[in-house]
């Protein structure tokens, strides 16, 4: 408690918390409640010579119980506003040289890192609580006839999500510890993300790509929209009903190896 | 006497550059006790390592008489180098988080805050503050768990005058309520204003450990003169304690040593039949003595 409080003074005083937490959940808020709008141009059976423009809304983007998939799919390329957020906040307690100041004053390392943790674990949940209430909403608007069942049919997707987040999020700490810059970090995560790892699970080869630190959490929540747009057979692919405990688990293993991880960097290092 | 921090053997290497060397430092309950030294001497990585954030290489050090806890830590207010705050931040907001770390049960902030003179700036942010603000802050928060001992890196680097003197008195004021004081400073007239304690550094060795008076000692200078010169130096010659004797603008100036006083040599003048028309003392100037004092160290240990 005594942490989450620390933690708390040292957010709310910033108006980048503020701001950046509002603009994050106005375009969560944009994204799922225009995803309905974007138009794709699929084969039209009633018309034999041509195709005909389908939009997201139409082919079923908001019907429960897809919506979770759909959603939790489509906001995992926005995780990372959120992870930069943590960075700016942890990067800047080297900055300021406050983290030695808190040692000074009376935090043991631990006790640092874990309300470091905390903060994590913190802006986890509120990219789940903004993404989730926002596909609620959409699924009652969409969905009249649903039953309490059918919300909840599926709804284990923002479980999915919420690794997924979280995970990102002790990739962003273990990264800040060891580089201690925002920019540095901000860069090499990027870059570890969108072309360190995809290549070196080209040149890996499946299936040992799989267990790449990143893969499992962006492999987990499967595209929808093959499904969605009934373009399966044309794409010679089989959608999974669910996500995949696998990488769940993975994923997970690889959120508590980072932690330790973060912690293993504090411990041997003068501050 | 009892100590509130003692050192063992306390060393700090990054990798060939021994930064402390098998420091050996008490310091007295109740004292003000200054750590002297230029830039670079070992200064602040000492009081990193019995602060908790450099990790000795090898030795230890005791906080009355224990080993390194939070409880010390509450009882130990201190800064290094830098007033370190959230710039974000206001006074007071910097100061809550401060409390909820130590777990100050109810604290004084506006207390506190008056005490440093910065009530009336308690709601700005850090980063509004000019330096000296800063500097007072970081008193204040070190003051916000009842500390027993008070520590303090250059506290009036880069500060004005009037600044500088506000912090002094500060310091006197806080050692006055019985808390000890350690002080780090390159400046030794700063040492000598405030501190009861001394402790020399040069490059992580320490060369002086003594009261502040040992440190700046009794011998100086005298300039003189009589109606006769060269009798007067035919005399002088003759006496001990005196190292040497130049010439300067048609004055003698005399390099005392310690067992000598410019009242027996106006007696022992005197007693020859030598009455001097101009004698003045001058106090080695401190500056100096620091620098001899560096200076033999240098020469016995190469």
């Amino acid at each position: 408690m005594k942490l989450l409080k620390i933690e708390w003074l040292k957010l709310k005083g910033h108006p980048f918390f503020w701001i950046g937490l509002g603009l994050y959940a106005a375009c969560m808020i944009l994204l799922v409640s225009k995803a309905g709008g974007i138009e794709w141009r699929v084969d039209d059976p009633d018309n034999e010579a041509g195709q005909k423009l389908l939009n997201f809304g139409e082919a079923g983007f908001y019907k429960l119980p897809y919506i979770w998939q759909n959603v939790t799919y489509l906001a995992g390329y926005f995780k990372f506003i959120p992870a930069f957020l943590l960075i700016f906040f942890v990067s800047n307690e080297y900055q300021y040289r406050t983290y030695r100041q808190n040692i000074i004053d009376g935090l043991s390392i631990g006790e640092f890192y874990t309300s470091k943790l905390i903060s994590a674990f913190i802006f986890s949940v509120i990219s789940v609580l903004i993404i989730g209430v926002n596909a609620g909403i959409m699924a009652i608007l969409y969905n009249e006839s649903a039953s309490a069942a059918d919300y909840f049919q599926n709804m284990d997707y923002l479980l999915a999500y919420f690794a997924e987040v979280l995970f990102l999020m002790l990739l962003a700490l273990f990264l800040t510890f060891l580089f201690k810059r925002s920019t540095i970090t901000v860069i090499i995560i990027l870059l570890y993300y969108f072309i360190v790892e995809p290549l070196a699970g080209l040149a890996i080869g499946d299936p040992i790509s799989d267990y790449l630190p990143t893969r499992p959490s962006r492999e987990m929540i499967t595209q929808p929209f093959t499904r969605m747009l009934r373009l399966d057979v044309a794409f010679k692919i089989k959608s999974p009903e669910t996500f995949s405990y696998h990488f769940l688990l993975l994923t997970f293993l690889y959120t508590v190896i980072l932690g330790f991880g973060g912690w293993w960097i504090l411990k041997r290092r003068d501050l | 006497m009892e100590k509130v921090l003692k050192t063992q053997a306390l060393t700090k290497r990054y990798g060939s550059l021994t930064a402390v060397n098998e420091l050996e430092l008490e310091v007295p309950k109740g004292s003000v006790f200054g750590i002297l030294g230029p830039n670079g001497s070992g200064k602040t990585t000492t009081l990193g390592m019995v602060l908790g954030v450099t990790r000795p290489t090898s030795g230890n050090f005791e906080w009355f008489g224990g080993k390194p806890s939070f409880e010390v830590k509450q009882k130990v207010g201190a800064l290094l180098e830098t007033p370190n705050f959230y710039p974000y931040l206001s006074a007071i907001d910097n100061l809550k988080i401060i409390a909820t770390i130590k777990e100050v049960k109810d604290p004084d902030i506006e207390g506190v805050l008056q005490t440093v003179n910065l009530a009336q700036r308690a709601s700005s942010k850090f980063k509004t503050y000019s330096l000296g603000m800063k500097q007072r802050l970081a008193i204040a928060a070190a003051l916000l768990s009842h500390p027993e001992v008070l520590v303090l890196d250059e506290p009036t680097n880069g500060l004005d005058p009037e600044g500088i003197a506000e912090i002094r008195s500060m310091i006197l004021d806080i050692a006055k309520r019985g808390i000890t004081v350690i002080l780090a400073s390159h400046l030794l007239y700063e040492i000598e204003k405030v501190c009861t304690h001394v402790v020399v550094l040069r490059k992580g060795h320490l060369i002086f450990q003594g009261k502040v008076d040992e440190l700046t000692g009794h011998d100086g200078f005298i300039e003189i003169k009589a109606a006769d010169m060269n009798k007067l130096e035919t005399v002088l010659q003759s006496m001990a304690g005196i190292e040497n004797i130049r010439k300067k603008d048609g004055l003698l100036v005399l390099a005392l040593q310690q067992q000598i006083s410019p009242e027996e040599i106006n007696r022992s003048l005197a007693e020859k039949g030598i009455y001097v028309s101009h004698l003045h003392f001058r106090k080695n100037s401190l500056e100096k003595q620091f620098l001899n004092l560096i200076k033999t160290t240098e020469n016995e240990t190469a």
